[in-house]
């Protein structure tokens, strides 16, 4: 009775009527598919049936009817089948010559012929096999095309020689670099690098001779050269020769040799064919566009400070700057010139900071050793007892039996102290992950800007491959356990900065007003209300941080973690599958334990 | 009713990043909804709302839904701030507080009951209903004995040691009312209460809740898109559209004589039987005889009281073909027919 | 159509002849230290350059008896074993060289093998009888179990073994235990160390670009004597029933190729037969290719146009 209805009519949308016949979708040819559209309609269109424009010129049909599918499908196809034809062009001339000395080319010719056959066959195959299916698909999808159209009008529609330009230009663009990068057999690495190296020298000569083009420089050079020649047969000649003559040939000896290195790379230079510098620019790799000279080669290191140690302040350090002599004629890409400004910039902040990685080396260290000494010095019976309660308080028979069994797998392996040592390394860890990652979620919750800034941040930390974070922990702290707390950090953190933001941005907003209306403090929310609504989403933040330290112990091991992970990776290099195997069952082993037992302490809270 | 214990003056609220701006706008230049959403991107949310509610009064605010009156609720606790206007609870600005008096008006002056409950799922039961008492730091013995009592008003005795999620959705609403009673306060903020219930639920509690507030006296603001409901809970109804007031009266004044054809629209098929009162469409007596002839007094007309409704002259009139004669202190002072009473309860009548 | 795809084909016809080499590609190992890298990439260079022929190197073909087994199937998988060190292979060595005799050898440059720290620690520690001290091993100790440690090698290398075995011939192994890791993990270790001036214990050769980047000393050890080296890596308690008490020997490093080469590509067969560098020579490659930081390839090219009658000697035997 009190529903209240909204006046009449307001609910209506105006639709604008539009012509949708067949007609004028496809705009031309009308008589020929408005038959084959209804044929298709009706399911009584043959497989076989072929578009024959379609078939013999498929890029072309698909532009001009706008279906980009088959147009692009086309253009892939016969790419495709464009390329392995190259082959057998590419690789005949290679067989002939492989065939003038047919004793010693076996393996080659048999290579090349077969290459050639199966090259030729695949273009075959895929030129015809493909344009058959491109024709017998083609009214069918048009029709799709025109459903869709009729729904939504800004799909194409009739034809259009704008759009078949489009496609020209595509093909222009794709099919003559690739078919004549196919035609090329790869060109050598260095051929690129050497075109720039000659160059770069050549450019560097000509401003050192005043020459105005590499022919004159070349000219200059060989003059150059022809008289260092004339000085040293001069000096060949003599009988004897003083000490200071000695050196002078040695010297010239010098000069000459380096001076034919510099013409031999003019000389390449004025060799480069345009065709060879187009080859380096468009069809090989991404060119190298430019070569920098390196970063200044800094080195600081840390010293005892020997005055200050002297005036009785004892253990003083100071640091120390060395800078090295550039290399003559260095140059570097972007890439290389960044890597090392990079280590540059650890090496110093290692040598200014020394104190303080130490110290927090030290730290991590030191709470290590007391996890590993509660879990390896407790005797293995009582570690076994307590697992075994833990579940069956929290997780039930059936997860009981299962961990009692995986006990039991360490055990009866020998793998007890090693799987301990594991699990002390994920249980600093992921202390350390609660006590870093509990506050930055909590932040990242309450303010968007740091959830800005956090979550790409997140992304990239899990993503990143592990190993190379490893080497910079390596850098600042060193080999063996701390830097692979640190490293299994920084991996397995995100889950629980995520889940802990997303626990508390998952409190319903009205569960929040209500706190707030009646009289919470913003702590009061947090602690009383958001956080307590947040644990389940905590736990399973915690439990996926724990399963990624787990899977990290592998990994550290590679800077020297103790554990199961270490097993894994000494079988590795010595090749022993099965060692590494049962080591591998192990860790999931434990990892699966954790999990179970604490799914259970979650589920134990999940009565809310 | 002198006592005023909310009241609220020219209440703005305008959402959007350039909300001021378009505030300075609206006051200066007096410019409508759509430009201010074309001009800053800014949305009014209320509009220009002035209402008072006494001492003990229900003041239901009723509209659809994006009318605007959740919105407006929260501003009295402020949990929402004003774009414009005051808003005063005893005297006492409430727009001038401090965060720490803010947050004593809400945890003494103030309960809320919202429409989905918004209970602490985590918690039992009881420690919801304490919950008020808890964030003002009272100890737990004096807020447990509290919420039991709270418990005992809503007549969920002995279920204080339950989650809410054991709970059904009409007891959940009752703690609901219980933690918003638990700390005594002066006035009730209710958001839909009971609109999420089931029909016969909703009915039971709204009976329940009249029961208490009689007794209970507390100033409560109830806000609901139930015309039904706004009559049967409401001492005044507000009508709000599109964020603005247009109307606020006692639901007869609104049936009766809707302010605008929106109203109007809303109230056409409310059922009049309850609502309208004899005087309401009682015929003056000298004008009834001039048409159908002297009234003869001498038979037993049936005889009512001008504020009795049209269901009892309903009643009255059919035990007898005489007219319904309204009587002030025994003078006849109107006369209802069959004619009229028809006409009465289809509303044309008194228009 | 038609035009593009004789077009194409002349094209391909002119192209390809002068880039092409008929000759088989010659694989070689991607060994993990710098010496290796260094002989690798002059390898290459003879053979692309002065013998016009093609050959690459498999990265992260770095497993010895990966390599070797590839060398004994002689499919071309892998070719050639870049540093062979000896007789830290003695096992492969047994196996396919003087066993299935499928792998042949050139002759060898000296190599050496010994213990170093940085020679900031040489006021305390200076011989193998001063690691014999707790003092001393708690400095090196980083995990804080009461242990020093050093850097034996990598999880692959023979020599990790080797070293194992020395400190508990030298009576160590109660002070002292291996970290063994990477040689690329145990330089970043090692460059965290040298820049703060702490102290690093560790396994090390010649020749080697470290020993040009830092200061390094390497620690006396007794001398050789008859009966000082004992070593049975393959046992399964090889630590036990080995001994290894003396310094060790200056090692035979060689270049390990396929015999299938021989009719695979003869040509680089005699070339890789006739081979011969001198430590020198390998440790002034390792300085311009690793500190210097040159391109190796141009390294490589610059010393063979340098010292083209030997590279043609070798290539024409």
């Amino acid at each position: 009775m009190s529903a209240v209805q909204p006046s009449s009519g307001a609910e209506r949308r105006d639709v604008t009527e539009r012509d949708v016949s067949v007609e004028t979708f496809v705009g031309t040819g009308e008589t020929y598919y408005a038959p084959v559209f209804e044929k298709f309609q009706k399911g009584e269109l043959p497989q076989w049936h072929q578009n024959l424009l379609a078939l013999i010129a498929p890029w072309f049909w698909g532009a001009y009817r706008g279906q980009w599918l088959l147009f692009w499908l086309s253009v892939a196809l016969d790419l495709l089948a464009l390329v392995c034809l190259m082959q057998v062009f590419k690789y005949t001339p290679l067989l002939e010559i492989a065939q003038q000395d047919a004793a010693s080319n076996q393996t080659l010719i048999a290579r090349y012929s077969n290459w050639i056959t199966q090259f030729g066959w695949a273009a075959l195959l895929l030129f015809i096999g493909g344009r058959l299916w491109l024709g017998s698909r083609a009214n069918r999808w048009y029709f799709n095309q025109y459903s869709k159209w009729r729904i939504n009008s800004s799909v194409a529609h009739a034809v259009s020689w704008p759009r078949v330009v489009t496609g020209a230009v595509i093909m222009a663009i794709v099919m003559p670099l690739t078919t004549y990068r196919a035609t090329q057999v790869r060109t050598d690495e260095r051929a690129c690098f050497n075109q720039m190296r000659s160059g770069e020298v050549t450019r560097t000569l000509m401003a050192s001779y005043g020459a105005l083009n590499a022919g004159a420089l070349l000219g200059d050079m060989q003059a150059k050269n022809s008289d260092l020649l004339a000085r040293m047969e001069a000096l060949a000649t003599k009988e004897s020769l003083t000490s200071d003559e000695k050196s002078e040939r040695a010297a010239l000896r010098k000069e000459s040799r380096s001076l034919g290195r510099d013409i031999k790379q003019v000389e390449a230079n004025v060799a480069l064919t345009g065709q060879a510098k187009f080859d380096c620019f468009f069809v090989d790799d991404f060119p190298t566009l430019v070569r920098l000279d390196p970063p200044e080669d800094v080195t600081y290191r840390r010293v005892p400070d020997e005055a200050a140690i002297a005036a009785g302040n004892e253990g003083a350090t100071m640091l120390v700057r060395q800078v090295k002599d550039a290399v003559e004629g260095r140059r570097v890409n972007v890439f290389t010139y960044s890597a090392e400004s990079i280590d540059m910039s650890i090496n110093y902040l290692r040598a200014q900071f020394a104190g303080a990685f130490d110290a927090m080396t030290a730290a991590l260290r030191q709470s290590l050793i007391k996890v590993e000494v509660a879990f390896m010095q407790t005797p293995w019976a009582v570690v076994a007892f307590l697992f075994i309660v833990l579940s069956w308080k929290f997780a039930g028979r059936g997860t009981t039996i299962f961990v009692a069994s995986s006990l039991g797998f360490l055990a009866l392996f020998e793998l007890w102290q090693v799987a301990m040592q594991t699990m002390a390394l994920v249980v600093v860890s992921t202390g350390v992950c609660i006590f870093i990652g509990l506050p930055i979620g909590i932040w990242m919750a309450k303010n968007k800007v740091a959830r800005w800034i956090t979550e790409p941040i997140l992304d990239i930390m899990q993503t990143i491959p592990s190993l190379s974070y490893l080497v910079p922990a390596v850098a600042f702290f060193g080999i063996s356990q701390p830097p692979a707390v640190l490293a299994t950090v920084i991996f397995a953190m995100p889950p629980m900065i995520k889940l802990t933001a997303l626990g508390i941005l998952q409190v319903p907003e009205s569960t929040k007003e209500a706190a707030l209306a009646f009289g919470a403090s913003d702590r009061q929310l947090l602690t009383k209300v958001e956080l307590p609504m947040a644990v389940p989403s905590i736990m399973a933040g915690l439990n996926q941080t724990i399963m990624l330290a787990l899977s990290m112990a592998t990994i550290s091991a590679f800077i020297g973690a103790e554990g199961l992970g270490a097993i894994v990776t000494a079988s590795l290099g010595d090749a022993q599958a099965g060692k590494g195997l049962l080591a591998g069952i192990a860790i999931a082993l434990v990892a699966m334990m954790i999990d179970r037992i604490l799914k259970g302490i979650r589920n134990s809270f999940s009565l809310i | 009713m002198t006592d005023t214990v909310v009241e609220l003056e020219h209440v703005w609220k305008v959402f959007g990043n350039r909300a001021p701006e378009a505030m300075e706008a609206i006051r200066k230049e007096g410019i409508g909804k759509a430009e201010v959403l074309s001009r800053y991107q800014a949305v009014v949310g209320v509009k220009d709302a002035s209402f008072s509610v006494g001492r003990g009064e229900i003041f239901c605010l009723m509209g659809l839904s994006g009318s605007g009156k959740s919105t407006l609720v929260r501003h009295i606790n402020r949990l929402i701030e004003p774009s414009a206007g005051k808003i005063r609870i005893m005297g006492e600005d409430v727009g001038a507080m401090k965060p720490e008096a803010l947050r004593a008006l809400r945890a003494d002056k103030i309960g809320m009951v919202f429409q989905n409950m918004a209970l602490l799922p985590h918690r039992s039961v009881r420690d919801n209903i304490g919950f008020s008492l808890e964030l003002k730091g009272m100890d737990g013995y004096n807020r447990a004995k509290l919420a039991d009592k709270a418990l005992e008003t809503v007549s969920l005795h002995g279920y204080g040691d339950r989650l809410p999620a054991e709970l059904s959705g009409g007891m959940q609403q009752r703690v609901g009312l219980a933690r918003a009673l638990a700390a005594d306060p002066e006035i009730l903020l209710m958001d839909e209460p009971f609109s999420a219930l089931d029909p016969l639920i909703r009915r039971n509690l709204q009976d329940e809740f009249l029961g208490l507030s009689t007794h209970l006296k507390k100033t409560t603001i109830f806000i609901t898109h139930d015309l039904d409901e706004a009559i049967r809970m409401g001492d005044r109804i507000g009508i709000m559209k599109d964020g603005e007031i247009v109307q606020i009266g006692t639901a007869e004044d609104i049936v009766t004589a809707p302010a605008d054809d929106y109203v109007a629209d809303f109230v056409a098929g409310i059922s009049r039987l309850k609502l309208v009162s004899a005087a309401k469409i009682m015929i003056d007596p000298e004008e009834y005889q001039a048409k159908h002839g002297p009234i003869d007094l001498s038979r037993e007309h049936p005889t009512a009281a001008p504020t009795e409704d049209l269901d009892t002259i309903v009643g009255l009139s059919t035990g007898s073909e005489l007219p319904v004669l309204v009587k002030d202190a025994d003078a006849l002072i109107g006369v209802i027919n069959k004619d009229r009473l028809l006409q009465g309860l289809q509303g044309s009548a008194d228009v | 159509m038609k035009h593009l795809l004789t077009a194409a084909s002349v094209a391909a016809l002119t192209l390809t002849g002068a880039a092409a080499s008929a000759q088989e590609k010659i694989t070689l190992s991607d060994l993990s230290w710098n010496g290796a890298r260094a002989i690798g990439n002059v390898i290459v260079a003879i053979i692309e350059g002065p013998m016009g022929g093609d050959a690459e190197i498999v990265s992260g073909m770095n497993q010895a008896a990966v390599i070797m087994a590839g060398m004994d199937k002689g499919d071309g998988s892998i070719d050639v074993y870049t540093d062979l060190w000896m007789p830290n292979q003695q096992a492969l060595w047994d196996e396919y060289i003087d066993g299935n005799g499928t792998v042949l050898t050139n002759q060898p440059y000296k190599g050496t093998s010994n213990i170093y720290v940085p020679s900031y620690m040489t006021d305390k520690v200076s011989s193998i009888e001063d690691l014999n001290n707790p003092e001393i091993a708690a400095m090196f100790d980083t995990d804080g179990n009461g242990k020093g440690e050093y850097w034996a090698g990598d999880v692959t290398w023979a020599s990790t073994k080797r070293w194992q075995i020395k400190f508990k011939s030298y009576g160590l192994d109660e002070l002292w235990e291996p970290n063994i890791v990477s040689a690329d993990t145990f330089k970043a270790g090692l460059e965290a160390a040298y820049t703060a001036s702490k102290p690093q214990l560790f396994y090390y050769w010649t020749p080697e670009a470290l020993h040009v980047k830092y200061d390094l000393t390497a620690l006396s050890e007794p001398e050789r004597f008859d009966g000082c080296e004992d070593v049975d890596l393959d046992a399964e308690n090889w630590l036990e029933v080995s001994n290894f008490e003396c310094v060790i020997a200056p090692n035979d490093v060689f270049i390990g190729y396929s015999k299938s080469l021989e009719s695979r590509n003869p040509a680089v067969a005699k070339m890789l037969g006739n081979i011969q560098f001198t430590g020198d020579e390998i440790n002034g490659w390792i300085v311009e290719m690793f500190e210097n930081k040159r391109d190796p390839q141009e390294v490589a090219e610059e010393w063979i146009e340098d010292n083209r009658e030997i590279v043609d000697g070798w290539i024409n035997g």
